[in-house]
């Protein structure tokens, strides 16, 4: 199973390209923080997430075919 | 220590222009930057005067860190009382002016009273100027720059353009052709003063007490602390990131704040502004190096900045990079605040729209558009009720529920009913709707802390508030995600003395109490902490938060909170006790 993956920022380091991306995963429900995990992105890093343009938290399940956008922590303003 | 201890003060109606010791006392109880600068204009101005009068008093204010290679310390407090408000006005300023004057030996420079003809005051070390800037009077910031250049060689500049000249309250200073000190009309202070730039070279340097030890501790810090991915978002991006998570969170102004999302915002995101990049640049000292550079046929502009994008993008409804780029070229040239020019235009369009007045521009007209900083710079035409900001307009044409400030400042890029605390931060921000004093949209908007309550919302600004003063005290850039810890790490290596985080703490609240009470003693109070009506009672139509507005009562709700954790009575007025404990 793939969900397409767009990672923001300085987040794009964590995956194979700077465009979306497909990644799989695991074949059973799995949520965003185990996508985190997968991807080694530590959570301290990341603000919100986007499936398909919904925000959603870390315990959102991903069943496949979603498109998915991580947002990077931010200071400043 | 890291201070020289000497501060110039410049006598515009006299001509005269004499250093003097730096008062200590003062320096230890507000660092520097913001702080520094608010006390001396605090004891020096006389309550009620004209901001555009000579009375008024222009400082320049460095801080301990200034000069030095600390990470994002290269910025300047620019503070007067302001002419778009009348409370204090501290700006800051980014490049390499600060440590220029820091070089040329002064912690800081006060300007007074008012030259008899234009001139511009040039600093080299010891020697200090003022020559005629008659045949510059007129001309915009970047050819100013370049025939001071010119003239003068290498020398880092601030200047002002026709805004400053005209005294609109909107004008800003500009500075090395792409920065601001930005908001509050603080190029108008200059212009009252007719005094159009400011020339400094430095020859000198600054004595670090123990270097080895401080360059280990500053190598380690910028590993552990500047690198890491929470502040790199600005090399990577930089605030246009913004655009996109503004959208997504349904509070990017959009069509003067009717809307929170736009339907073009892939137009002006970062990817939009990645296209036309050249070059990233930073200030001096920056590891990070937020600033875009940008070129598209003639115009070059670093930037836009994401405040720029949405009140001068999303919220005309222009969802045309390049008109933007150029609408901030322009804005940069006449020394226009783009976010309040932004905002005076997205009104003028509503007010249009809307059928109350005609100005003769309506949402998304590029080419009406593009002519308004010109014409709101030389006060020609409607550019003339533009330029003296939403208020005033609405005050003479109506609209004061949809007028989009507070206290007469415009308001910044984040719309507050999808963030209460960033509305509360709006309300008592010490300048008027102001984003850096706390912008607590990173952690409700973009975070995990609920957007839609009033509860812990007074904690949390006051919290980020007195953070920000000391931060912008010692001085840092706010773009660097610094713990009061760290700081006073830093500051005790530069002070040769224990400087503590709780010390610090203090500090900023100390300073934001003060610049409560300059406020205060102007006539300033509870009544003028409020948001305008639109933010109370429309609900927004569409995105994340459609449906959502801000309740007045959960606004009342918040303030109270915050003046009773502030030691501040009902009325916003601080209490003798917090006064005595704070010093003040
Ligand atoms: S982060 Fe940007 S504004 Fe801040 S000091 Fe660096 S270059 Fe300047």
């Amino acid at each position: 199973m793939f969900v397409k993956l767009q990672l923001k920022g300085p987040l794009k380091k964590y995956g194979q390209s700077v465009e979306p991306f497909d990644c799989e995963i695991a074949a059973e429900p799995c949520t965003v923080r185990d996508l985190l995990q997968k991807l080694s992105i530590p959570t301290s890093s990341t603000s919100f997430v986007l499936i398909d343009g919904n925000k959603a938290d870390l315990t959102a399940t991903l069943r496949g075919g979603e498109m998915v956008v991580i947002n990077p922590r931010v200071a400043g303003g | 220590m890291t201070y020289t201890g000497k501060i110039l003060r410049v006598n515009l109606s006299t001509g005269k222009a004499q250093p003097e010791p730096l008062n200590e006392k003062w320096a230890r109880d507000y660092l520097g930057g913001k702080g520094l600068s608010i006390k001396y204009l605090y004891e020096e101005l006389e309550p009620g005067i004209d901001p555009l009068s000579e009375a008024n008093k222009l400082i320049l204010m460095t801080g301990p860190t200034t000069g030095t290679i600390v990470p994002n310390s290269g910025k300047l407090a620019v503070a007067a009382k302001s002419p778009a408000t009348g409370t204090i006005l501290d700006c800051s300023i980014g490049g390499y002016f600060a440590p220029e004057l820091k070089y040329a030996g002064y912690d800081a420079v006060i300007i007074e009273g008012k030259a008899k003809t234009p001139v511009y005051l040039y600093i080299e070390d010891e020697k200090v100027e003022l020559r005629s800037a008659g045949d510059l009077w007129g001309k915009g910031a970047h050819e100013t720059e370049h025939i001071i250049a010119e003239t003068l060689g290498d020398v880092i500049t601030m200047v002002i353009g026709q805004a400053g000249e005209n005294l609109l309250p909107m004008a800003c200073i500009s500075s090395e052709l792409y920065r601001q000190a930005g908001r509050g009309g603080i190029g108008a202070v200059m212009g009252s003063k007719n005094l159009k730039a400011i020339a400094v070279r430095g020859t000198g340097g600054i004595k670090i007490p123990n270097i080895r030890k401080f360059s280990a501790a500053l190598n380690k810090i910028k590993r552990e602390d500047t690198m890491t991915d929470d502040n790199m978002w600005t090399y990577s991006d930089g605030t246009p990131m913004l655009v996109d998570l503004c959208h997504d969170s349904g509070i990017l102004p959009t069509r003067n704040f009717q809307e929170g999302t736009f339907e073009d915002y892939k137009k002006i995101n970062s990817d939009a502004v990645k296209g036309v990049l050249k070059a990233k640049k930073a200030c001096f000292a920056c590891p990070l190096g937020c600033s875009n550079y940008v070129e598209k046929g003639d115009t070059r502009v670093e930037g836009p900045e994401y405040e720029t994008l949405a009140l001068c993008g999303s919220n005309c409804a222009i969802g045309d990079i390049e008109a933007i780029i150029e609408f901030n070229r322009l804005c940069d040239d006449y020394c226009l605040d783009t976010i309040s020019a932004g905002n005076s235009v997205a009104f003028a369009m509503e007010l249009t729209e809307k059928g109350i007045y005609d100005f003769g521009i309506h949402f998304g007209e590029v080419d009406k558009y593009l002519e308004m900083p010109g014409l709101i710079a030389r006060k020609e035409g409607v550019g003339a009720e533009l330029a003296a900001g939403v208020r005033a307009m609405a005050e003479k044409y109506g609209g004061m529920d949809f007028a989009m400030q507070v206290k007469g400042l415009e308001m910044p890029g984040y719309e507050p009913r999808g963030s209460w605390a960033m509305g509360l931060a709006y309300g008592t921000a010490d300048r008027g709707a102001c984003h850096m004093r706390a912008w607590p949209t990173a952690v409700e908007a973009f975070g995990d802390i609920d957007p839609y309550t009033s509860e812990g919302k007074a904690k949390l600004v006051i919290g980020m508030q007195d953070d920000n003063s000391v931060k912008f005290s010692a001085i840092f850039c706010d773009f660097w995600a610094l713990s009061t810890e760290r700081m006073a790490e830093i500051l005790s290596l530069l002070l040769e003395r224990e400087v503590t985080a709780t010390e610090l703490t203090t500090i900023g609240e100390r300073t934001y109490n003060l610049a409560r009470l300059f406020n205060e003693r102007e006539g300033f109070n509870r009544k003028d902490d409020y948001l305008p009506e639109r933010i109370f009672s429309e609900k927004l139509p569409t995105g994340t938060t459609a449906g959502k507005l801000l309740p007045r009562e959960e606004y009342e709700k918040m303030l109270t909170d915050y003046y009773q954790l502030r030691g501040w009575d009902e009325n916003g007025i601080i209490t003798e006790a917090k006064k005595k404990e704070l010093h003040l």
